[in-house]
């Protein structure tokens, strides 16, 4: 089973600020404290930079809405931790492929290979105004194919040098193969880009690509341009059908559940909590609420049924649901031969089992 | 007294270009986090200002490949600064990013984040980029042209200013009982129509420690020159002749009052390459092995890359062409510019040229003994060439160790730098103020 966990620094309920950690801002301090803790829980990753709510409702004031740039974010856990993978949200809609392939290549190797970029698109709502880009779609085919040609972009200018390609030989003085390391030439409907990237190739190979679910009718376009889709299914049955639907457009990839815990010692515990932040604040998330062996089960049932290939937890309210899921229910899982005890490899491809990606220039 | 500001420029392997080539480099750990945390820390036990990452948009190729000689450029500088602000507590973390190839509101956000996580040490070197290369990466046919680069970056750092300064201090309530978390009456929100962008809206973070980054320039054309006088409170000059370097200095100070500027809060930070040697011999060899390990042609392809002209069919061992070059009518920088007056004057063959570009990348080099190293950066100082420098090791780590540990003490021994940080921002180590959130809608 994978097990991510989104990072939020009051938690993921509307009303978490209203209850945990420090009220204000604390800077990226939260953050660092909720990696730490997942990297001894030996979760795969940690997820930076999905936002908790709309736009709207994180500019009306009545929620914790800030934002860190989640690749500035990034950055910093890689020095706050040594085998978590990190995975970080740089949506699209505005994007160059150059400036995502130079800062995720820089990240991969500064991390030993620990990162993920989850591609989304944002939208309108979250960008207009922001950016000025009247030759930009925001939505709709034009907009998914704009994505796509981006993602593959990327991709061609990680391949842009070989791994035979970062020579450094100090004897003979080559610093590079230039045999081995190659323009993309890539002239598309969206992006003229000739490469190569200047950065040699990932340690990864390349980054382990995320994305959200889509509607339906745009899985089959997004298909060969992700490994890992995290899914806010409402129900069991919804999560299987959605699942084996990706699995039949792509047998790599991964569906994950994105899942919001409230958790206590004691059912009645973890009922009053969600009593007490419901009382404050109307949550409309997919959410467990429930003890760390009903939650171990549950996780397991849900797997079991076929209905993902992991999940992503997100911690209703900070520290105490991500300390309960780290001491408490990764433990059950390890029992149930679900987890593997702490990081038996280094790079997240190997943590999530993916294969790690040949050039596509390597004869 | 007034004291010297220290700044080191990390790059991967050194700054002479053949640096990651000294048997004390370790070439495949350049790229990893432990080899720019090693950078930072010497830093800080050194009490530098700050560290310093260039930006380059294109790989270093000639004819469509990839130099096969030359080290990397630096990879992404906010992705390093990040990694290190977390390893570090008092050094300050310039990072450079190009205004040609970004969008405002994403550099501000960028920037707010990292003064918010190193609590105040953010600072961002503005440039323009004006490589063809580049261009091409970014789906476009050519590069922009100069005029408009720098309009487009005066009017790019108006935006960022007006984002930075768009909480007000205590826009943060945390009333939790009231359920307020911010009070938006205390957000502004920008409305900027200029020739270049339209941007609407406010960063979904409070006002940074610093307020702003510190701003960093580098350019020294003309144009640079008038950017400077208008943003700059630090610049990193590429000069390697003292007069010069007055000038340029003094031209840039009398050009701030004219954009209601104090000149005397600018720090211009020239980059300097020591190699050092506990006699004057020991140093002298060493640069002598240095540049036996530099590949000739790696010195024709700098050479023909900062000149724009093709020198490779030109005679390694006869004068530099510098009729040949004037006539091809290419727009060069100062540093080209000195680079030929010195060609001429001392009768400099290409690969002599070759050799000067590759090992400092046209940077101020020193070769000597600590002490004699001190005299120099003293000499510069006192006569108002500088404010201190931007230390630009041959090869990391041990050309920066040894900086730290040989050559700031006798600074320190001589009053010429500061024994210790007195505050924890960037803008205290640099004198600097800390702007007030009306500075900047006053100043737009």
């Amino acid at each position: 089973m994978h097990l991510f966990v989104s990072l939020a620094a009051h938690g993921w309920h509307p009303a978490a600020w209203r209850v945990a950690g420090r009220p204000g801002f604390d800077g990226a301090k939260p953050h660092l404290r909720a990696a730490a803790q997942a990297e001894r829980g030996g979760l795969d990753a940690v997820l930076v930079g999905l936002p908790t709510a709309s736009r709207a409702a994180r500019e009306a004031g009545r929620i914790d809405g800030l934002r860190l740039d989640p690749l500035t974010l990034l950055g910093l856990l890689i020095g706050a931790t040594e085998r978590i993978g990190l995975c970080g949200y740089w949506p699209v809609d505005i994007a160059e492929p150059f400036h995502v392939a130079r800062v995720f290549a820089t990240l991969d190797h500064l991390s030993g290979g620990r990162t993920g970029w989850i591609a989304g698109l944002a939208g309108r709502a979250e960008t207009e105004g922001r950016f000025q880009r009247a030759d930009l779609p925001y939505e709709g085919a034009d907009a998914l194919a704009r994505q796509v040609e981006l993602i593959d972009v990327a991709r061609q200018l990680w391949d842009s040098w070989e791994d035979r390609g970062f020579v450094v030989d100090r004897a003979t003085g080559t610093f590079a193969d230039s045999e081995h390391v190659h323009p993309i030439e890539h002239a598309g409907r969206f992006f003229t880009v000739r490469g190569p990237l200047n950065v040699p190739r990932p340690v990864q190979g390349q980054p382990v690509i995320l994305q959200r679910d889509v509607p339906a009718p745009e899985r089959s376009g997004l298909a060969a341009s992700t490994e890992i889709v995290l899914g806010e299914p409402a129900t069991l049955a919804e999560a299987r059908t959605t699942c084996a639907e990706w699995q039949a457009l792509s047998p790599t990839v991964r569906y994950i559940v994105r899942l919001e815990v409230i958790l206590g010692e004691t059912e009645a515990a973890a009922t009053e909590r969600a009593a007490e932040l419901d009382a404050l604040a109307q949550d409309r998330r997919l959410r467990f609420v429930g003890t760390p062996e009903q939650l171990a089960a549950h996780l397991a049932a849900w797997q079991a049924a076929g209905a993902c290939d992991g999940f992503d937890i997100l911690p209703a309210a900070m520290p105490l649901d991500l300390d309960h899921l780290v001491q408490a229910v990764v433990p059950l899982l390890r029992t149930q031969g679900l987890r593997p005890a702490g990081y038996p490899r280094r790079t997240l491809r190997e943590h999530l089992q993916l294969v790690r990606p040949l050039s596509r220039f390597a004869a | 007294m007034t004291q010297m500001h220290l700044g080191v420029f990390t790059y991967p392997g050194g700054h002479h270009i053949a640096g990651w080539r000294h048997d004390s480099v370790m070439p495949r750990e350049i790229l990893g986090y432990d080899y720019y945390r090693r950078t930072a820390e010497a830093a800080e036990r050194g009490k530098f200002d700050l560290v310093f990452v260039g930006d380059m948009l294109a790989a270093r190729e000639k004819d469509g490949r990839v130099i096969a000689q030359g080290a990397l450029n630096n990879i992404d500088s906010i992705s390093i600064l990040s990694a290190v602000a977390g390893a570090t507590e008092r050094v300050g973390l310039v990072a450079t990013l190009s205004t040609t190839y970004n969008e405002p509101f994403a550099i501000a956000e960028r920037f707010a984040s990292l003064d918010h996580l190193s609590a105040g040490r953010a600072g961002w070197n503005i440039i323009t980029t004006a490589n063809d290369d580049a261009a091409l990466n970014f789906s476009r046919k050519s590069h922009m042209e100069k005029t408009m680069r720098y309009q487009r970056a005066t009017e790019f750092v108006d935006i960022c200013k007006s984002l930075w300064d768009g909480w007000e201090d205590g826009a943060i309530a945390a009333d939790r009982v009231a359920g307020t978390f911010t009070d938006i009456r205390k957000i502004h929100e920008i409305d900027h129509k200029g020739q270049f962008f339209s941007v609407k809206g406010a960063l979904e973070l409070p006002r940074s420690p610093q307020g702003w980054p510190v701003m960093v320039q580098a350019g020294g054309s003309p144009a640079g020159l008038e950017f400077a006088a208008t943003v700059a409170e630090v610049i990193f000059a590429a000069q390697s002749d003292r007069e010069q370097a007055i000038k340029f200095r003094a031209a840039v100070k009398q050009r701030m009052p004219g954009h209601g500027r104090d000149p005397a809060i600018l720090k211009v930070l020239p980059g300097l390459l020591p190699i050092l040697g506990s006699t004057e011999k020991e140093a002298l060899e060493k640069e002598k092995m240095l540049n036996e390990l530099l590949h000739p042609a790696v010195g024709i392809w700098m050479l023909s890359e900062q000149m724009d002209f093709r020198l490779y069919d030109y005679p390694q061992d006869g004068p530099l062409p510098t009729a040949d070059i004037r006539a091809s009518g290419g727009a060069f920088t100062p540093r080209v510019v000195h680079l030929m007056e010195r060609a001429d004057r001392e009768g400099l063959t290409v690969h002599q040229c070759g050799v000067l570009v590759a090992a400092s990348r046209s940077h101020g080099s020193f070769v000597g003994t600590p002490e004699t190293l001190v005299d120099h950066m003293k000499q510069w100082f006192d006569e108002g060439a500088c404010d201190g420098f931007n230390i630009m090791p041959a090869y990391f780590h041990d050309e920066m160790d040894l900086f730290v540990d040989q050559v700031v003490p006798i600074l320190q021994q001589r009053g010429l730098f500061r024994r210790d940080y007195e505050g924890s921002m960037l803008r205290h180590h640099l004198g600097l103020p800390i702007p007030t959130a009306s500075a900047g809608r006053l100043a737009a």
